[in-house]
């Protein structure tokens, strides 16, 4: 019985190899051509943090009267919001599929 | 991934209503501050017209083309787009001042409940998306 | 394009407007004064609104507004024959302001319509950006 069969599918991430006998760190080793878990963390990250620095300028440029349409200042932030809150969802989700594996695996 | 927004129907034509209707709003103060304005030509675009032409181009959001705001009667700009409302021909006054105030005051009452129309879809397509993400991660 | 300039247009129509009532206002106070300060009868002052540049971009130049100048009207005094008064001339006659208060009343309605207008733009604009903050309260 493959213990990693229990993890829930964390779409959109694609599934971890099944075959990997590491944890659900960044040194599982990649199917050809797909990109390793890691790299999509990384990925994500990034989105975030871009997200992020993008709300700070929308809200920067509407006090500076640079930009003086609020609604993209409010639509910028919200999306931010949402892609930090997405990302702490599946973070947790990972950490609780990481202690299920570790728990089997005792 | 985890961008929510860009891809979403809903928040990105609402997107683009609100910024049609304050542009459309903007217009309207000016053609009533310049009700007394000699020689001053209403302004106006199509707002239904920019809409549409949005909402077929949905692929790219950010190649969506602006329109340009026309003056009613008589000279046509080159980049007036081709779907414009039939706008009625204003009498002039006088002066040479096209400026209807009841024309307007109406399409200020209306611009405004379409701006709070808009934001309020978007608001409800928001909370949906934030309550995906509370009951995904349950 | 946006909630200031909206703003800041309906402020310059408002701000025309009202310098536009205290003309008539003068004009219907001042529509028997025989005699003013310049010497002469009281003449007809009214506002020549121009389109003000805002420095907005494109569809938005000039969308502001000013009184370029106050005229003065130069028209003819009304004459009546009243040799008691006086300001009458030698022939008895005397010079009044060529004002006529029914004119000055319908102008007075017509400003105080378009200062209303430019108010209730101010209100749309209110009511659109609390609109616009709502979507950031969202959660």
């Amino acid at each position: 019985m493959d213990p990693l069969q229990n993890i829930p599918s964390l779409s959109p991430l694609s599934p971890v190899s099944g075959t990997s006998k590491s944890g659900l760190g960044s040194g599982v080793p990649a199917a050809e051509g797909e990109p390793g878990f890691g790299d999509l963390l990384k990925q994500a990250l990034q989105e975030v943090n871009q997200a992020s620095a993008q709300a700070e300028d929308e809200a920067r440029n509407l006090m500076t009267g640079e930009s003086a349409d609020m609604h993209t200042a409010m639509l910028a932030v919200q999306k931010a919001d949402l892609s930090f809150q997405m990302m702490m969802a599946v973070r947790s989700k990972l950490i609780d599929a990481y202690r299920e594996v570790m728990r089997m695996q005792m | 991934m985890f961008d929510l927004t860009s891809g979403n129907g809903m928040i990105q034509t609402m997107d683009r209503g609100l910024s049609l209707a304050s542009q459309r709003q903007t217009l309207i103060a000016s053609n009533l501050a310049n009700l007394d304005t000699p020689g001053y030509r209403t302004r106006d675009f199509s707002f239904e017209g920019a809409m549409k032409a949005a909402i077929s181009g949905q692929k790219s959001p950010t190649t969506l083309a602006t329109t340009h705001p026309m003056h009613l009667q008589g000279s046509a700009s080159a980049s007036l787009p081709p779907s414009l409302d039939p706008l009625q021909p204003l009498a002039e006054r006088n002066d040479g001042n096209d400026v209807s105030l009841d024309r307007e005051n109406m399409l200020l009452a209306r611009t405004q409940t379409t701006y709070q129309t808009a934001s309020t879809f978007m608001q409800v397509e928001l909370r949906k998306l934030y309550s995906l993400i509370r009951e995904g991660s349950k | 394009m946006s909630i200031p300039q909206i703003l800041d247009i309906a402020s310059t129509g408002m701000a025309a407007q009202r310098l536009r009532v205290q003309l008539i206002a003068s004009n219907i106070a001042n529509s028997e004064t025989t005699r003013t300060k310049e010497g002469g009868p009281y003449r007809r002052k009214d506002a020549v609104f121009r389109a003000q540049d805002l420095g907005f971009s494109g569809a938005l130049a000039n969308a502001g507004v000013k009184v370029a100048e106050i005229r003065t009207s130069q028209e003819p005094f009304l004459t009546r024959y009243e040799p008691g008064h006086p300001d009458a001339n030698a022939d008895g006659v005397v010079s009044y302001p060529n004002v006529n208060p029914v004119e000055e009343m319908v102008n007075l309605t017509e400003a105080s319509r378009a200062y209303e207008a430019n108010i209730a733009v101010v209100r749309a604009a209110k009511a659109m950006a609390t609109s616009a903050l709502e979507i950031l309260r969202v959660q």
